[in-house]
């Protein structure tokens, strides 16, 4: 009898569960260089900050120059910390594209521009 | 349109929920031998009953765990439930991030206490509570680490670490109170199989009350300290789909107070022990079960309200996408 109460239960509950979500929480809270910005040699590293947490073995990001091709080396993972092994950059505009999942299992991507040299 | 993983998210909730509520019903408002009138046979059957409740809600918090774990792979991957179990994403989730890890541990509370519920019915004593502290103690663990699978477990520094302990307590609390209505109604039941008389049920009441009223408190401390967090200091309360729903959250649980405190003030008294139980009595049992189940109904609404809740994105951050 209790077995078959708590299906009701169950059942009850999940026909109650209807919803769309929206699947997004760890955000870039800032990077180095910043959004936007313009700086004058080349940084060697970006620097990602999220506002969350993240796992490393499903979040990443790439660095392209202004004809498409790629410039980035290797990243690493720390915490809400990404960080992007760029090398020497000639003097240009960059894209950084990124796609994270937070610890809170859910995925976020988005992208930004900055420039090298005056 | 039903959304497969908050479904799953909602049922896990609930499941683990009662899980944490059995156990903590057994240790603080389970009727003692003593108040069973002495009839060992009626404690012997209610141990039983809260024993298989406890063991099919185990079954259901891991089974959807599971489906939660697969779809979770499948949604991280893109791929279909099929293709995420064969080319090893659910794998690696299950072994390579927090969510999985969480789980694994998680998996083997449920794996010994199970082992301890199955063995314990052959070696307890009908003097002992119905389940022993240290099932209700890892009941509490498995329900409180729910905690690290959501946004409390992802945040940063000691404001990190204070939401996910204010989160632990506030999964503890409604364990306590939402999680212990069923077996409370499993014990307050007019046909009880091994119980007649109104003292035990009286008693089962009074105490259930008192918890409840402390589980409440804690709940809303909490639930403001989550909400503090998770709305960067009530900030982003107002006007925000997260605020919203946390407002239908409240709302919902202000009807349960309601019940709760209809039970307590006005039906509990009704059952005040006589010699010979009169048609007042068994009215106010009826009506207390009707009430206790409407409370279940509105606890399993605010179960799937939070399971929405956490698929939400946390307000006022979305302006940082960068």
């Amino acid at each position: 009898v209790i077995m078959r109460n708590f299906n009701i239960v169950m059942l009850f509950m999940t026909t109650l569960s209807c919803s769309t979500t929206a699947q997004a929480h760890a955000f870039l809270d800032h990077a180095i260089p910043a959004v936007g910005s313009t700086v004058a040699t080349s940084p060697g590293q970006i620097t990602l900050y999220f506002t969350q947490q993240l796992e490393p073995k499903f979040s990443g990001a790439e660095v392209r120059n202004a004809s498409g091709a790629r410039v980035d080396h290797g990243k690493s993972i720390s915490g809400n910390v990404m960080r992007l092994s760029v090398g020497a950059l000639s003097p240009g505009s960059y894209s950084v594209s990124w796609h994270v999942l937070s610890v809170d299992t859910h995925t976020t991507q988005g992208s930004f521009n900055f420039h090298v040299g005056k | 349109m039903l959304d497969p993983l908050i479904s799953a998210r909602a049922i896990h909730f609930a499941s683990s929920i009662m899980v944490g509520g059995a156990a903590i019903f057994s240790a603080f408002a389970a009727p003692s031998l003593s108040e069973w009138d002495g009839v060992a046979s009626a404690h012997a059957i209610a141990g039983r009953q809260l024993r298989r409740f406890l063991l099919a809600a185990l079954l259901f918090a891991v089974g959807s765990g599971a489906l939660w774990l697969v779809i979770l792979a499948s949604s991280i991957g893109q791929s279909s439930m099929a293709e995420a179990i064969t080319d090893g994403t659910v794998w690696s989730v299950f072994t390579e991030t927090q969510f999985g890890r969480v789980w694994e541990c998680r998996l083997l509370l449920a794996a010994v206490l199970s082992c301890i519920v199955l063995l314990g019915r052959r070696i307890r004593s009908p003097n002992l509570r119905l389940l022993s502290p240290v099932e209700a103690l890892l009941a509490v663990i498995f329900v409180a680490t729910l905690a690290w699978c959501g946004h409390a477990g992802a945040g940063i520094g000691l404001g990190g670490k204070l939401h996910l302990a204010g989160d632990a307590l506030h999964l503890t609390a409604a364990a306590a109170w939402v999680g212990g209505l069923i077996p409370l109604l499993i014990f307050i039941w007019p046909r009880h199989a091994g119980l007649h008389s109104l003292r035990p049920r009286f008693c089962v009441l009074r105490r259930f009350s008192s918890l409840a009223t402390l589980s409440v408190t804690v709940l809303a401390a909490s639930g403001v300290s989550n909400t503090w967090f998770m709305t960067n200091g009530m900030r982003n309360f107002l006007g925000t789909e997260y605020g919203n729903l946390v407002l239908v959250k409240i709302a919902l649980l202000l009807m349960m107070l309601g019940f709760g405190a209809a039970n307590r003030y006005w039906l509990t008294p009704r059952l005040l022990p006589t010699n010979v139980p009169t048609e007042e009595n068994a009215r106010a049992l009826r009506l207390l079960c009707a009430s206790v189940s409407l409370e279940i109904a509105l606890g399993l609404v605010v179960i799937c309200v939070v399971a929405i809740l956490g698929q939400l994105p946390p307000p006022g951050h979305e302006h940082h996408m960068g």
